[in-house]
């Protein structure tokens, strides 16, 4: 009762410490890929909370703009709250698949909803492709669901986790999963929405002080989401059911340690790759969808 | 005892005869208000036959049952339909020009009783009655702006209904009746009796003619291709009945006969489910490139039906395989009933909001609006909640019933069903896409050119937001429809969707989801990022244009049909497909002109003269030959001859023509009678 | 007895109005309006004391050894069918009151009207009693009166010699058919005795009268008599394509069927026919923009259907007797809202060639309604009642044996299909536009309008009332 307690109120708070200092490593790493020394790990923090510091400047009078934020925080919050922290869900509002991916994507409607509020073409430019980069992952997303439906036999993240058997059809659909969920966090070389080069910030571009600040905040949440989300769906099969603290705190430790180690990896992806163009990526995630069809069609074919 | 139904129809007659007013808003207004007592009680009569178990009973005459199914439908009918007449009280003002009251009074009012007898009369003939009514009613509705291609559009509408809808049940009728062996003996039951023990040739043809019927009427592909145009043309406040009843209209009547009455069918269920997965996947796609913000609506309504279509077959492919899959083919039925309901309702609204928008600016070209969204707050927000709630955002109502369509589809076991979950959820990202395109196109940015706009009129907020609302009613409790659907389900397939439902959870099996809590999470959430994180403002300023003095603020922006040309572009070969099959259906069309004309021509005189055209290529043409007979021509040498001998003769008039013929007939009856 | 007095009263009533055949203006519509008024009160009585099911036969006349030459009969098809016929002539006299007058724009008419309503009146007249007939001589009798009303009233504008000299010839061929069954039948001609003939007779005694029907409803061979006799004035094209020599085509055959009973191979004979002309007018409809001359060709149809559901009576079904009459009450009218309403089209455009009528929902509204109700009426559209007749058609044809039981149904939908369509594109030229044309002359008066109104009313309201009715109706010898 209090060891479950106990790792829900740690997983909160990874969820809520944990991001900035995330993107803090992966400063580094790309920093040291550049030889250069890096800004600490901290220092998204402190970035985070200049801008908390600054008030923002209106571009409009609607009230969207300035909701968006928080809504999109909340989502992004709403999401890693559903996920297993050492075997516990800190909020349990319907523990599967389905739903963990359209909370995630509420996120980027809160953001596209942000960046089309204000009358400003880069701004909308961004939220245009924000969308568009949704609606390219989203087919790749369903077709896992769909390989682990068939696998495991439900949809349930727990019956998932606990139920899955290795095929060739599985060790494809981690790896489009891993795909997917690497498109939806916005990495380089998958980062045209908010391209700072290109379409200044795109959503984000109207954004200042504060509320840029939640916007980051919620971001990097998201991302942690994303991540924690794959984590725990490596770690938990192999580990195999939980009971007792020990275990728990183990699998929770081992969550933590491949987090950890695959952010460097996904920092140095975004260090050696330049972004792609939006039709490039449309083109190539709609191949994967295509491909992901004939995974499906493997797994029902029980392979 | 009579039913309340009966009262209801009574109030939309009354309705109709509001025409007589001839004052046009008086008219309007009096025939939208009888509108929505009629709604009121027909909601009334659902709650009644809800509470009872099913009602039986007559309406004026006509025999009427409503059982579980018929019941959903009804309610279906009953809450658009009390959205629009409210709406409609305000909103016909801005068709005031146009004149003809009375019309839209009888059509409208006639329109929704139509369909509220469609979904409860228990005879095949008058079902056929009412479905007519139904078809005439509309296509006199989505006339009446008289706009060249809104008639264009009911043009294309009447024409397709009566060749796939018309002739087919017509035929049915006949089937009927060589099924019961009397013409009298129509009703459900007697059908259903025989259809048990008719022929397989038979029972095919109930189950096709009955499929291209429903097809033709849901909009499903290929049999679509009316709806797009003849959806936008009508009136607002009908578009949304349009969209919101009378495409559902079709799924009871699948639902009715191809299930209830003949019997679930595996390969109907995959054939149903198939072109539920074609037509969600077409439907929508085209919305997406679409920036007529009605002709948007439109596609989705095909979009969606699409998903209703799905879940019903993945309910009638699984249901007989009896077992776990048939819990998962309940569930399948149950969630496409559900997403009828749903979709009921953020369609209505949403083009309710569409009139709202046209009635305050004037247009509904996406590409002209925007920054509406500080002017018309309050249809602002309907419209986002309709919005998120069409593209299955958690926690309005369409996540639940597309999600549970996805855990059926996911769960089925089938490969080809598993597929049609694949293209739901991606659909479902492509909807959220188009509306995301719908509500920022209007709503966002702000505009000099809509500065004077204002909200509209208390009536129409309130039609907007009975439907608006009812989105996140529905989906923060849920618990409310299940055993009303699954009634429904019931009726249709004799089991009900093992749906775990209680205050604050709905879900199958292992899954769930807990509306409830979602919203007070994301409520609490939400108030702790604002209250630990306070906006804080500076200055109000223009967007930032990177220093530009020269960029226009009202073209400063990405305009509606852009949001998603990459895209677009990238899957261009489904849309060059699908345009491809638009014009071989029109080819089709135009080939059977030319045979026609091909044959009539040797039903024409043709004179060949050198200075007009002679060629006889079209109808038009046509009309301006003289007409042949086959009794004249053949004849004509023994009226030549005849004319001969009249010249030599001479002098006989018609008088003693026929006085001769009248002495001949005479005398030969004379003859008979005497001899 | 009663009812037999009532309908032999009304049925003499309009053969009165031969008498006004000098009056003109006001006297003489006003004459003819009470006269058919009367007879429909008569006609309307009738109905109050008959009750429903119910047979008599009346005997009024018996010469030589054919035996009855004049009588009435009373059962449910006569009463119903006579019923409509006094309802659409009554409503035509009024109609026609306004019509044939010098303000009317395309036939402007000086004087004659006391002639026109005595030879209407003779073609009403003769119609009853046709109706009422007992026996051959008697449809003899009143066929030749009709062809004789006919042949001036369709050449009264004096425009159309030819065509009024050919239906006479044409329903003249009907008249020499049915005076050799007569010969044939000899003293059995009255139905009452039919039921004594002989196969051999009966057989011969069904293909001629059968042809005298065709004859009598433009059916194959002779059927362009009656898209050209449109050129008359519309209330005569109206009484003729509703209720009379068409209608009564179909109601000959009913009579003959109903008594010399079922003759199965009477069907392999009317459905080969009937099948042929729906698709020669399915041909027809679209090539034709004169509205009077359209509306002919679906009369013609539909007298197809009937004859075709005849033949599912002659091949042993009472049904088929049932829905035919059902078919000819409720064709009737939409047919003669159909035709008053081009006739007021022709009254205040001046033309009925939908081709020049643009605008019409604007300048003619209510014109406008009743073209939408009546033209799309006939190709089965609500709330009129030739839905329901062609439902009824559909039902019972279905029951048709081996292919026919698809092919009839399916053959009836496409014909309406193509009227539809057809129907639909005009309705698409003529309604809407911004520039109408051409401009009304003169609007319609209100007995023209009232006439309309009340037969949209009635032709609502009939199809409800008469289902239960006509299946009163059954074989009444040869079983």
């Amino acid at each position: 009762m209090y060891e479950s307690l106990a790792l829900k109120i740690a997983g909160i708070i990874v969820m809520v410490l944990l991001p900035p200092y995330l993107d803090g490593i992966a400063r580094r790493v790309k920093a040291r890929i550049q030889y250069r020394r890096g800004p600490p790990l901290a220092q998204t923090w402190y970035d985070l909370r200049k801008l908390f510091a600054i008030p923002t400047v209106l571009p409009t009078k609607s009230w969207m703009f300035k909701a968006a934020p928080y809504l999109a925080l909340a989502s992004a919050l709403a999401a890693a709250l559903l996920l297993p922290y050492g075997g516990h869900v800190p909020v349990n509002f319907g523990y599967n698949i389905i739903v963990f991916f359209y909370v995630v994507a509420m996120v980027s409607v809160f953001v596209m909803l942000g960046g089309f509020s204000v009358q400003n073409a880069f701004s909308h430019l961004g939220s245009a492709r924000e969308m568009t980069l949704l609606l390219t992952v989203e087919p790749i997303l369903a077709v896992v669901y769909g390989v682990f439906a068939y696998n495991s036999g439900s949809l349930n993240l727990y019956h998932i986790m606990t139920h899955l058997h290795l095929s060739a059809s599985l060790l494809f659909a981690y790896i489009i999963l891993g795909y997917a969920l690497y498109v939806e966090s916005g990495f380089v070389p998958f980062d045209v929405a908010e391209a700072e080069q290109e379409v200044i910030g795109g959503p984000l571009a109207e954004y200042s002080g504060r509320l840029l600040g939640v916007f980051y905040y919620a971001i990097y949440i998201k991302r942690f989401a994303l991540l924690w989300f794959f984590v725990s769906m490596v770690t938990y099969p192999i580990v195999g059911p939980v009971h007792g603290l020990a275990k728990s705190v183990g699998l929770f430790a081992l969550q933590l340690l491949l987090t950890f180690a695959l952010y460097p990896i996904i920092a140095a992806l975004e260090a050696t790759n330049a972004r792609l163009r939006i039709d490039h990526i449309v083109r190539t995630n709609v191949k994967i969808f295509f491909i992901g069809l004939g995974i499906l069609a493997m797994a029902f074919m029980g392979w | 005892m009579a039913l309340i139904l009966e009262y209801a129809i009574i109030a939309f007659i009354i309705g109709g005869l509001m025409g007589f007013l001839r004052e046009y808003r008086a008219t309007t207004k009096a025939s939208s208000f009888l509108a929505f007592i009629g709604s009121i009680l027909v909601l009334i009569q659902v709650y009644d036959a809800y509470s009872k178990g099913g009602v039986s009973g007559s309406v004026l005459g006509l025999p009427v049952h409503i059982d579980g199914l018929s019941n959903v439908f009804l309610f279906i009918v009953g809450i658009v339909a009390l959205g629009s007449a409210l709406f409609s009280m305000s909103y016909m003002d801005h068709h005031e020009k146009r004149g003809k009251a009375w019309v839209y009074a009888v059509a409208y009012n006639t329109f929704i009783a139509s369909m509220a007898l469609v979904v409860t009369v228990n005879n095949l003939e008058w079902f056929v009655f009412s479905w007519e009514l139904m078809t005439l009613s509309s296509f006199v509705l989505i006339f009446w702006k008289e706009e060249k291609k809104d008639l264009d559009a009911s043009f294309k509408y009447y024409v397709t209904m009566h060749f796939f809808d018309t002739i087919p049940l017509f035929l049915l009728l006949a089937l009927g009746s060589v099924l019961t062996g009397s013409i009298h003996n129509l009703s459900y039951s007697a059908i259903q009796q025989h259809l048990a023990t008719a022929s397989t040739a038979y029972k095919d043809a109930f189950y096709g003619l009955f499929l291209v019927v429903f097809m033709t009427k849901a909009g499903i592909v290929p049999l679509h291709y009316w709806l797009p145009d003849a959806h936008p043309a009508a009136p607002s406040n009908v578009s949304a009945l349009l969209s919101g009843i009378m495409i559902k209209t079709a799924v009871y009547g699948l639902l009715r006969f191809d299930w209830s009455m003949a019997g679930p069918n595996v390969t109907l269920g995959y054939i149903v489910a198939g072109l539920g997965i074609a037509t969600l996947t077409v439907g929508t796609l085209y919305a997406l490139r679409e920036t007529n913000s009605k002709r948007l609506l439109a596609y989705h309504s095909v979009g969606q039906m699409g998903y209703i279509w799905l879940g019903i077959g993945i309910g009638m492919a699984l249901i007989p395989k009896g077992g776990t899959l048939a819990a998962i083919g309940a569930l399948g039925l149950f969630a496409g009933l559900f997403h009828a309901i749903n979709h009921a309702m953020f369609k209505g609204a949403l083009f309710l909001e569409a009139g709202s928008v046209e009635y305050a600016t004037g247009t509904v070209d996406l590409e002209r609006l925007g920054g509406l969204g500080t002017k018309m707050k309050v249809t602002a927000v309907a419209t986002l909640f309709a919005s998120l709630a069409i593209s299955g955002i958690p926690p309005f109502n369409g996540f639940i019933s597309k999600w549970l369509i996805y855990v059926a589809g996911f769960r089925s076991g089938s490969y080809f069903l598993a597929f049609g979950a694949v293209m739901a959820a991606f659909i479902s990202a492509a909807t959220l896409a188009s509306f995301i395109k719908f509500y920022t196109a209007q709503f966002g940015g702000e505009r000099e050119d809509y500065r004077d706009v204002r909200e509209v009129p208390a009536a129409m907020q309130i039609g907007e937001w009975i439907l608006a609302g009812m989105t996140l009613f529905v989906g923060v409790f849920p618990f409310i429809f299940v055993s009303f659907l699954n009634r429904g389900t019931l009726a249709v397939s004799g089991l009900k969707a093992a749906v775990s439902s209680n205050v604050y959870k709905i879900g199958f099996q292992s899954i769930s989801f807990l509306p409830l809590l979602f919203i007070i999470l994301i409520g609490v959430l939400v108030f702790i990022g604002y209250a630990s994180l306070k906006p804080r403002f500076d200055r109000e300023v223009r967007p930032w244009d990177c220093g530009s003095t020269e960029i226009d603020a009202e073209g400063y922006r990405v305009s509606a049909g852009s949001y998603y040309l990459k895209y677009e572009e990238k899957i261009g070969h489904f849309y060059a497909f699908t345009d491809w099959a638009y014009s071989f259906g029109e080819a089709i069309v135009h080939y059977i002109v030319k045979v026609y004309v091909w044959i009539a021509r040797y039903f024409v005189k043709i004179v060949d003269t050198p200075y007009e055209e002679s060629e006889v290529e079209s109808v038009d043409a046509l009309h301006r030959c003289e007409v042949q007979y086959i009794d004249e021509e053949t004849l004509r040498p023994l009226v030549r001859l005849l004319r001969i001998v009249r010249d030599v003769i001479g002098g006989i008039k018609l008088g003693t023509f026929v006085a001769l013929t009248v002495v001949v007939v005479g005398a030969i009856v004379c003859l008979l009678v005497f001899l | 007895m009663d009812v037999s007095v009532l309908l032999l009263v009304s049925a003499l009533l309009p053969f009165v109005l031969l008498l006004g055949y000098k009056l003109e203006g006001r006297k003489a519509d006003g004459f003819a309006i009470a006269i058919t008024g009367l007879s429909l009160i008569f006609n309307v009585a009738a109905l109050l004391v008959y009750r429903m099911g119910s047979v008599y036969h009346y005997s009024i006349l018996s010469a030589g050894n054919v035996g009855e030459v004049f009588g009435i009969l009373t059962d449910t098809a006569s009463v119903l069918v006579g019923l409509v016929t006094a309802i659409v002539s009554f409503l035509v006299v009024v109609y026609t009151a306004d019509y044939v007058v010098k303000a009317h724009a395309e036939f402007p008419v000086e004087g004659g009207k006391g002639k026109f309503y005595a030879l209407l009146g003779l073609l009403i007249g003769s119609t009853m009693t046709f109706i009422y007939g007992t026996n051959m001589v008697q449809f003899i009798v009143s066929l030749e009166l009709m062809a004789i009303a006919l042949s001036w009233l369709i050449d009264f504008y004096g425009n159309a010699p030819l065509d009024a000299i050919k239906s006479f010839l044409v329903l003249n061929i009907g008249v020499v058919l049915m005076l050799i069954a007569l010969a044939m039948l000899g003293n059995h001609q009255a139905l009452s005795g039919m039921r004594w003939v002989s196969a051999g007779t009966k057989r011969d005694v069904m293909l001629l009268v059968t042809f005298a029907a065709f004859a009598m409803s433009s059916q194959f061979f002779f059927y362009s008599w009656l898209p050209k006799s449109t050129k008359g004035p519309v209330p005569v094209s109206a009484i003729i394509h509703s209720v009379s020599v068409t209608a009564m085509g179909v109601f000959l055959l009913f009579r003959i069927i109903q008594y010399l009973g079922p003759y199965k191979h009477l069907f392999y004979v009317l459905v080969p026919f009937s099948v042929l002309m729906i698709l020669l007018m399915m041909i027809y409809y679209p090539i034709q923009s004169d509205s009077k001359t359209l509306i002919a060709y679906s009369t013609i149809s539909q007298a197809a259907i009937g004859y075709m559901t005849l033949a599912y009576a002659a091949y042993g079904s009472s049904l088929g007797l049932q829905i035919a009459t059902y078919q000819v009450i409720n064709h009737a009218f939409v047919k003669a809202l159909a035709f008053l309403t081009v006739g007021a089209m022709s009254y205040s455009l001046g033309t009925t060639d939908m081709r020049s009528i643009r605008g019409l929902a604007h300048t003619l509204p209510a014109v406008s309604t009743s073209w939408f109700l009546s033209f799309f009426g006939l190709a089965g559209v609500l709330p009129l009642g030739m839905f329901f007749a062609k439902a009824y058609e559909s039902m019972t044809n279905a029951h048709a044996p081996g292919i026919y039981s698809w092919l009839l149904p399916t053959l009836i939908l496409f014909d309406a299909a193509i009227l539809f369509v057809v129907v639909m594109v005009w309705f698409r030229r003529m309604f809407f536009g911004e520039a109408a044309k051409p401009e009304p002359v003169n609007r319609p008066t209100w007995p023209m309008y009232a006439s309309m109104l009340a037969l949209i009313v009635i032709g609502t309201v009939s199809p409800w009332v008469t289902i239960d009715l006509v299946s009163k109706i059954g074989f009444m010898g040869g079983l």
